[in-house]
């Protein structure tokens, strides 16, 4: 109809598609790059980083069949640059006084009580093979007055790089955090 | 999964947390930006190393500053306030956050008992560490140098702070253990010691009139405690074997696990003093490397009595 503008709808499935070929490698890049997004935006101080993340997710999805033939090479530089200009623009923004600015939810109750975590916690760690649930003791251990020196210690025992070791760590205490948000999730359904 | 970078230093280290924490001026922060969109294995390491922010945050270990900042730029997000609570239940349930002020705190709280003095003295030793700096602060021109170097000085205040009631509890723990070893005497004249403890180096020459480490094992004595350092070569455990001066084998100990201190790798032998009467010994350490035990290092000592 003349006048009616035309809703152009980002495509996100092309985008997923752009990012890789797997679906199971995109969504993991997808999900990786919105991540590092909120991360960047939060490192800009911005307030309201994941909103800013989905803008620059959905210009880059509608902006995704012109550039797509022409682009070539990693994706991440231009989910980067149009992040910037998301930026820009959000600065420019006229930003609610202190008084006017919604107030922060917390993002858990306080009827969560430490029982409830602790068992789920408990449940969690149960769930884990028994040289992951060794390594994250282990590595996290209460007692060591220098853990410098002492992850050193357990990553030459089990013969990995300080780094290598501090990712496998990382990688299970994830999976714990996944495992813990789910219990309590089902615990207050 | 993407392969961690082989390693990072500490000034790399200390960017991506300057980063985390909003401190890095902005062309250092664009890179660090590029890199984390770029990089999978950047991005995953960073994540880790944001995790162990937390645990610092949830263990009362960052400066006061790096605090504010915590509050006011880090948590911003839902997901952040989760990890932190996520980091405080495992705190409470003893794994993931080192020994610290916070944590002991709150199982003192649970045990209806609070050492007081904790507060006091911290307080104390950062207002002495401020004060000792505070002298050399009207030398510096820019007032971000100043704030930088009170930032290192609690830190480091509150790092001995911690080592020192860590050295305090294992010390406490160890007397216990010692005590169930054997059962304390009756009555005990004061000044006499459940423990005894020595360190020794490796590769202490025997040589005759040589002066050997010793110990002094007073009557009441009941355990003498050996720790023998590894530093140059650790494993991560080894069997032990006390000798005496003909070479006798007195005593031995299996799957005796290395323990990092603050600047040493030790391993600890407890000898019940009996077996020790006052004369020279020798302490040999043995690998555990496939069927055999291979003897990797060698230390002497000396028992002395009243």
């Amino acid at each position: 109809m003349p006048g009616q503008k035309t809703v152009r709808r980002p495509e996100y499935g092309a985008l997923l598609v752009w990012l890789s070929p797997d679906p199971g490698a995109a969504e993991h890049e997808f999900l990786r790059l919105r991540n590092q997004l909120i991360r960047i935006f939060v490192g800009r101080g911005c307030s309201v980083p994941e909103d800013l993340t989905d803008e620059t997710i959905e210009r880059v999805a509608l902006k995704l069949p012109e550039i797509a033939v022409q682009y070539t090479g990693d994706p991440a530089p231009y989910f980067y640059g149009v992040a910037r200009n998301v930026h820009r623009e959000y600065l420019r923004r006229p930003r609610p006084s202190s008084i006017e600015r919604e107030p922060r939810a917390p993002a858990e109750t306080r009827d969560e009580s430490d029982e409830n975590h602790l068992k789920c916690l408990d449940r969690c760690l149960d769930a884990l093979r028994e040289d992951e649930h060794d390594l994250i003791l282990d590595y996290y251990r209460p007692g060591q007055p220098n853990k410098v020196v002492w992850r050193k210690t357990i990553a030459s025992r089990a013969g990995l790089g300080v780094n290598a070791l501090r990712i496998r760590a990382f990688r299970i205490r994830e999976r714990l955090f996944e495992c813990l948000t789910a219990c309590l999730q089902a615990a207050t359904t | 999964m993407p392969e961690p970078p082989a390693d990072l230093s500490e000034e790399e280290e200390s960017t991506i947390r300057a980063f985390l924490l909003g401190r890095l001026a902005e062309s250092d922060r664009e890179e660090v930006e590029v890199r984390l969109l770029g990089d999978p294995a950047f991005s995953e390491l960073t994540s880790a190393i944001e995790a162990e922010l937390i645990d610092d945050y949830a263990a009362g270990l960052l400066s006061r500053d790096d605090r504010r900042r915590f509050e006011g730029h880090f948590l911003v997000t839902d997901d952040r306030r989760r990890r932190l609570r996520f980091s405080q239940t495992l705190a409470l349930a003893g794994v993931g956050v080192m020994d610290s002020p916070v944590a002991r705190r709150k199982a003192a709280e649970r045990s209806s008992f609070r050492p007081a003095w904790w507060d006091w003295s911290m307080t104390v030793a950062a207002t002495v560490a401020a004060a000792a700096l505070g002298s050399t602060f009207w030398m510096f021109d820019s007032v971000t140098d100043l704030r930088e170097q009170l930032r290192q000085a609690e830190d480091q205040v509150a790092d001995l702070l911690l080592e020192r009631e860590q050295l305090a509890e294992r010390h406490r723990l160890e007397l216990e253990r010692a005590a169930r070893v054997a059962p304390p005497p009756a009555a005990r004249p004061s000044g006499e010691r459940l423990a005894v403890a020595a360190l020794l180096t490796p590769g202490t020459l025997r040589a005759p009139g040589s002066p050997l480490p010793a110990v002094q094992v007073d009557s009441g004595t009941l355990i003498v405690e050996l720790r023998l350092d590894v530093s140059e070569a650790a494993l991560p455990n080894y069997d032990a074997s006390v000798h005496d001066a003909s070479g006798n084998e007195i005593c031995r100990f299996v799957g005796v696990r290395s323990e990092a201190t603050a600047v040493q790798v030790l391993v600890t032998v407890q000898v019940p003093s009996l077996r020790v009467p006052p004369g020279d010994y020798s302490i040999r350490l043995w690998a555990r490397n496939g069927a055999a035990p291979e003897e990797v290092e060698r230390y002497y000592f000396r028992v002395r009595g009243r």
